[in-house]
């Protein structure tokens, strides 16, 4: 009976010391993403795309010759991709002569397929015939159901909203105004909510899931800051720690330090004669502070409005510092010339951390500020007829 | 082509959780034409209505796309990087004719390599602004690697 027990033990012990043999252990963020394909027996190249733990995006390509892959880096937690591509001779990358060569095949299978998952640290292995969509995932992350919920949601809520808004595009084009079109614009209205709620929904109620880091990223485009901050503050402290939560905490910060109704950062910046100027000079007036460069096309079409509402309210305590940040100072001389532009021409600095523009949270030009007399934001990117409305209304 | 090459941006841009503003995604490929001569392609494909600029724009237009080599002991530039044709307007604004590319953009430069069949990589910056009817993004810099094998 002893002999049994022991020789039981022993058959225990090396089968646990044979799995944690196999079973190589990833630590932290660590991941391991291996592949098994059997009705692959041909090259293909494998493609997995993700966010490493320092938010860098990654395309890893690998080319698998019996449809195994495996692929091994550092993840705080991303939405990760597998897709095949044919492998064709003296092409290692992916260009348009080789879209030619593999021509319909991309419609084939296992090229029409994909597999969409959540990476954290831990090991994942996908398995399956020659069916990305299909195949099995083996993992010891807890997150996957979770992620397909959220994915699956998303997508609806997106693909609605979207459907929704290309209808009522239609609708307004042709100007129809009877009961079906005013139903239209409420039911849009009602999905747009939904949609824009949803990550901050999600983040609250899965304060704890890395997942909620996706969702709040997903909302980039047409976010509210103030709302923004808050739901990254509502995550839990471990959620807190990756650099996505950091990012976009700094990204809400910067939009709120310059939101409407806040006092202007105040700048010191060289004119064309290479003088200092204050913005702090113009305090008791309205100061349209507009950020430009001279190889922006639609800036240089835009000047001749800006010159045209500063000829209408000039009289009216308003004025305008154009602020270049065009990095050749002779090329923004120039087209300061050109486009006679007659208010106060500064040019930004050109490092990150001095930068007037970075501090402003511009991240494209166009950008404009209107500033009261008390140094306090008033309105934002104004072009065309609402620039002119809006200085209009204000110097009443 | 045009199914083949929507998937192709599907599959690149697989990441749909992940909008930051970044319209141009660059690709690099590298064509072996001989033991010593290879073909580095490197191909920008842009979304939407933003533009591209060619690398020759006329001073005083809008920045011109351009690359610089890292100069290594394994190879010398073959004559100069070449492009598509893309579109050329007369344009309004800057009064002048500029090129610019919307959609996909490639661009080639053949290089010789100074031992034939020897394995190295070329490091490549590429230095672009983008802009649509109503804004630019301000020019930035991208490294692209080759890989010569």
């Amino acid at each position: 009976m002893k002999k049994i027990i022991f020789k039981a033990l022993i058959i225990i012990l090396s089968a646990s010391a044979l799995i944690s043999c196999s079973e190589k252990k990833t630590v932290g963020n660590e991941f391991v993403v291996k592949g098994k394909f059997t009705k692959i027996t041909s090259p293909i190249i494998v493609y997995f795309t993700y966010q490493d733990d320092q938010n860098k995006p990654h395309k890893e390509e690998f080319i698998s010759k019996n449809g195994e892959f495996e692929f091994k880096g550092s993840s705080f937690g991303s939405a990760a991709s597998v897709f095949f591509m044919p492998y064709v001779e003296g092409y290692t990358k992916v260009d348009i002569d080789y879209l030619n060569k593999v021509g319909s095949l991309l419609n084939k299978l296992p090229f029409n397929t994909m597999k969409n998952f959540f990476l954290e640290g831990g090991t994942y292995e996908i398995s399956g015939h020659n069916n990305l969509d299909t195949a099995k995932l083996e993992t010891d992350s807890k997150s996957q159901d979770l992620f397909n919920d959220y994915s699956k949601q998303y997508k609806e809520l997106q693909e609605q909203y979207y459907q929704l808004k290309e209808k009522k595009h239609v609708a307004d084009s042709i100007g129809s105004r009877d009961a079906k079109s005013t139903e239209l614009a409420a039911q849009f209205k009602l999905k747009e909510k939904q949609f824009l709620d949803y990550p901050y929904e999600f983040a609250e109620k899965h304060s704890d899931s890395k997942i909620s880091l996706l969702a709040l990223n997903a909302d980039l485009v047409n976010f509210d800051a103030e709302r923004l901050s808050k739901a990254v503050d509502g995550l839990s402290k471990e959620v807190k720690a990756g650099k996505m939560a950091v990012e976009l905490k700094s990204i809400a910060e910067k939009t709120m330090r310059n939101a409407i109704g806040k006092p202007a950062v105040l700048f010191s910046l060289e004119d064309v004669n290479g003088v200092k100027k204050e913005l702090a000079a113009y305090k008791g007036k309205f100061v349209l502070i507009d950020f430009w460069a001279s190889w922006c096309g639609p800036c240089r079409a835009e000047n001749p409005n800006v010159l045209k509402v500063y000829n209408k309210f000039k009289d009216k305590n308003f004025d305008i510092i154009s602020v270049s940040i065009d990095s050749d100072r002779n090329a923004w001389l120039k087209a300061v010339k050109e486009d006679k532009l007659p208010w106060l021409n500064v040019i930004d600095e050109q490092t990150a951390d001095k930068s007037i523009g970075r501090a402003y949270g511009v991240t494209f030009v166009p950008s404009n500020f209107l500033i009261d007399p008390a140094g306090n934001i008033v309105a934002k990117n104004l072009t065309g007829e609402a620039l002119n409305d809006k200085v209009e209304e204000v110097t009443k | 082509m045009k199914k083949i090459f929507l998937f192709l941006l599907l599959a690149i841009s697989a990441n749909v959780f992940s909008q930051i503003m970044n319209p141009v995604k660059w690709t690099t490929a590298v064509k072996k034409i001989s033991a010593s001569e290879y073909e580095l392609i490197a191909s920008a494909t842009i979304s939407g209505n933003w533009h591209l600029y060619s690398q020759s724009v006329p001073k005083g237009g809008p920045s011109s796309t351009s690359f610089v080599f890292e100069p290594n002991a394994n190879y010398l530039k073959k004559g100069n990087t070449n492009e598509d044709a893309g579109h050329t307007v007369n344009d309004p604004v800057f009064k002048m004719k500029i090129t610019y590319f919307e959609g996909k953009a490639v661009f080639k430069q053949r290089i010789k390599l100074k031992k034939p069949n020897s394995k190295f990589k070329v490091n490549v910056v590429v230095e672009y602004m983008t802009c649509n009817d109503s804004q630019c993004l301000p020019p930035k810099e991208v490294d692209l690697v080759f890989d010569i094998k």
